[in-house]
């Protein structure tokens, strides 16, 4: 059922080779892609929603949009970038809907905790994370959770709604802050 | 081009960090990564500031993966849920693409056959859903009952709750019985928001029995018993039907739909009078609900649904009818009703509610101002030292009460809390449990405002290792040993001493860091802009608990260095100078530094660098937080 454009953007991805024969089934290069590109996605979006189970769940959702958006036959032009904003919306949402509003605060940072750590240990490292971070806002934040994941200058703005440009600012600003805040 | 540019006198000037990063991320434009390198290959400051800019990239990569938990790259993706997840998806879509959907697909294949751009596809749709409203208009009175209700249904969606908004409905329900008298059984509100979450409440006309509510995110399952007619108003096998089906008495497209897809029969008809259109869904013929038809009415102009009815085979008819219906801005609070499940045994109380929906829930502090209860209950906890570090809040309530709520580890303290909180002379809603006795799917709120950020974990217990098998021994093992050390012990009882020694010297500094971070707590607690309209006496109380506080801290780091004067020589008095710390943030700050420097001198968690810098550190920080 699914064109060879489908195939494509998956190939072009690297989910799916690009030989791939055409009987396979769209559930199946979507599973395919699932499995390739969670772990990136993952961490990411557990920045966002501070927990590794809703962080899954976005992870989830989006590929079943991107099962709708391949079966409609609509193209996608960047994938990788189209999941990673699909994902960051999703994110938001989620967190909009549990009452829990993202800010230039810290507030995300409260539910991060490493398991095995003493509860000192814990608010030691809650302490020096915020130390070093309190002083990122929001976009600073974003752009340099994107860039660490790999996105381009344009996939990133095209995410977080800037121009490239922009982000280079925020990118710039954001490291200056970090500088010799080792932990 | 520029001036310099011409004259080539860019290579003089210094590349900015902006145009640095984007260079080593492959960002820039190919002449101008030509000139930044070029630049570059002859520029010792921009290489080095570039080196420091890849150090920053460095620090802030580790510092990300330390926030990330162990195990989020090891545990492997849920696969076969996701494949299940997928193939339930695929299945209410395909569901979902029936009726005039299907035939317009139907129609796009015939035309992509010609053509195939995502305008003509756009156009496609256009002239499909204008043949099929042209159609249906000139026969209005014979348009199918499914037609009919994919319009309400696409009324609905075009009058769904935006973004920033939440929409109240209010639907009346009534029971005709034989001789076509009618009973009210009462009105149910609800609120959704665009999310699909949606917020119920219900009041019943004869009984006080059920003053249900519930929060339900979309096609969630929940008890929907709570929010029917009273039990005995429906027929138990009607009763059934409805819980089973998870059917709510809101007059809506997916509601109704719900009501009707296992009735087991394929029948539907249609008829208008007056200004309604009503479609029926007879059930089969002797279905096990004891239902006979379900029905929907809505305006034959808009499609907008008005009124469900329930036809039974021996109770007659009830009707449940949309009697108001508005949106109000999704305001914090209304994220908290919907960001909470329901409070199952939570008394609901009058007073100024929210928007018509008496759910309470709590307020942040940004938009509240303390109240006198509330900072009674706070000096309550405060006396018993639940402020230290126990997971116990004080939240002001949208209806003006006051709950504490929180989770303590022991039976006896949290016996000692509420009767500690019952004995003031106001009521506060007291939820204090051990997690055992926690009720599942009651709400325990998040702590209010920042005081997450301020959060403590339970228990005040500080344990020390004093030596493991592998013989490491905590830094200051030698030094501990010879002061404690008597005439005549057994190692044994020495080892011993060393233990007691630094427990107590790391449960002082950990005490000490409680007392900071309660400080800072009341500091967003009763920020001076939530106490300023109290009166004085009250605002008075809550300096005393910040007093006490800074007492308690004082006191503890002036007997934690009177324990580390034997082994670092110094007293307090001689110690760094240092200002009187009135700012709670920049002494929580200090007794973290403290707490540290003492679990690294008197455990073996922490590494240490220099034991003496370390103690003089220590003893600096202990001697600017005592003052």
């Amino acid at each position: 059922m699914h064109s060879d454009r489908v195939l494509n953007s998956a190939a072009i991805l690297g989910f799916v080779k690009a030989e791939t024969p055409r009987k396979v089934p769209l559930e199946e290069v979507v599973v395919e892609a699932y499995v390739s590109v969670r772990p990136a996605l993952l961490s990411y979006l557990y920045h966002i929603v501070g927990s590794t189970g809703d962080a899954e769940d976005v992870v989830q959702i989006t590929f079943l949009k991107l099962f709708d958006q391949l079966q409609k036959n609509a193209e996608i032009l960047e994938l990788r970038g189209w999941l990673y904003k699909v994902a960051h919306n999703l994110a938001i949402d989620s967190l909009r809907r549990q009452g829990r509003e993202e800010s230039a605060s810290t507030e995300w940072l409260d539910g991060l905790t490493a398991p095995g750590d003493s509860t000192e240990d814990r608010m030691i490292r809650r302490q020096q994370v915020r130390q070093v971070l309190g002083g990122l806002n929001e976009r600073e934040r974003r752009c340099l959770m994107l860039r660490a994941e790999g996105l381009s200058y344009k996939e990133i703005g095209d995410v977080l709604e800037m121009s490239a440009k922009s982000v280079s600012v925020y990118l710039t600003r954001g490291l200056k802050k970090i500088e010799g805040r080792a932990l | 081009m520029t001036g310099t540019q011409k004259l080539g006198l860019d290579n003089f000037k210094h590349l900015d960090d902006a145009s640095l990063l984007s260079l080593l991320d492959g960002e820039l434009a190919a002449p101008e990564q030509k000139r930044a390198e070029e630049h570059l290959a002859s520029c010792w400051t921009c290489r080095d500031r570039q080196t420091q800019l890849q150090g920053s990239i460095g620090q802030f990569l580790s510092f990300r993966d330390t926030l990330l938990p162990e195990d989020i790259g090891s545990v492997p993706a849920p696969v076969e849920q996701f494949r299940q997840r997928l193939s339930r998806h695929v299945e209410q879509r395909a569901a979902a693409r029936s009726g005039w959907a299907k035939a317009l697909e139907n129609f796009r294949e015939t035309a992509g056959a010609l053509v195939w751009s995502r305008q003509a596809a756009l156009a496609a749709v256009v002239v499909v859903v204008v043949l099929i409203v042209t159609f249906t208009d000139v026969l209005t009175s014979t348009a199918s009952a499914e037609t009919l209700l994919r319009r309400a249904e696409s009324f609905e969606s075009a009058h769904s709750p935006g973004t920033n908004s939440v929409r109240l409905r209010s639907v009346r329900m009534e029971h005709i019985g034989a001789g076509q008298q009618t009973q009210d059984l009462g009105t149910v509100e609800f609120a959704r928001d665009n999310g699909g979450a949606e917020y119920v409440t219900s009041g019943q006309a004869s009984s006080q029995r059920k003053s249900g509510l519930l929060v339900r995110s979309a096609n969630e399952a929940v008890d929907t018993s709570r929010i029917l007619p009273e039990e005995g108003a429906l027929p138990a096998s009607v009763e059934h039907y409805l819980e089973t089906e998870q059917w709510l008495p809101d007059v809506s497209v997916p509601e109704f739909r719900k009501l009707v897809a296992a009735r087991q029969s394929a029948d539907t008809s249609s008829k208008k009078s007056g200004g309604a259109f009503e479609i029926s869904y007879p059930f089969a013929p002797g279905h096990s609900s004891g239902i006979r038809e379900a029905r929907l009415e809505m305006d034959a102009e808009t499609y907008e649904p008005e009124r469900v009815s329930i036809v039974t085979a021996e109770a007659g008819e009830f009707r449940f009818t949309r009697v108001a219906e508005k949106s109000t801005p999704r305001t914090e609070e209304w994220a908290k009703v919907f960001g909470e499940p329901s409070l199952p045994n939570s008394r609901v109380h009058g007073g100024q509610s929210l928007a018509g929906v008496s759910k309470v829930v709590p307020l942040a502090y940004a938009n509240s101002v303390a109240s006198e209860q509330e900072l009674a209950a706070a000096a309550a906890l405060h006396k018993l030292d639940a402020c230290l570090g126990e997971e116990i809040y004080v939240f002001p309530m949208s209806d003006g009460t006051v709950l504490v709520q929180g989770l303590v580890d022991r039976p006896e303290r949290r016996d000692a809390i509420r009767s500690a909180l019952r004995s003031l002379p106001f009521p506060v809603i007291v939820q204090v449990t051990t997690p055992k006795e926690w009720t599942t799917g009651a709400a325990l709120y998040p702590p209010p405002d920042q005081l997450a950020a301020t959060n403590l974990p339970r228990g005040t217990g500080a344990t020390v290792t004093i030596a493991d098998a592998s013989g490491r021994e905590i830094p200051l093992y030698d030094e501990i040993s010879r002061r404690v050390t008597k005439p005549g012990i057994t190692d044994e009882e020495l080892h011993q001493r060393v233990a007691s020694f630094s427990n107590e010297a790391v449960t002082l500094s950990r005490q000490a860091l409680l007392h900071a971070w309660a400080l800072r707590r009341l500091d967003t607690e009763f920020s001076d802009r939530r106490i300023a309209q109290l009166p004085a006496g009250s605002r008075q109380a809550a300096d005393r608990l910040r007093n006490e506080h800074r007492q308690a801290i004082s006191k503890l780091s002036r007997r934690q260095a009177e324990l580390l004067a034997s082994l670092t020589g110094r007293t307090l008095d001689e110690a760094g100078s240092g200002e009187h710390l009135q700012d709670a943030e920049a002494l929580l700050r200090l007794a973290e530094r403290q707490n540290l420097l003492m679990r690294r001198l008197f455990t073996m968690s922490e590494p240490v660098g220099d034991t003496q810098a370390s103690l003089n550190l220590l003893f600096d920080a202990l001697h600017q937080i005592s003052r």
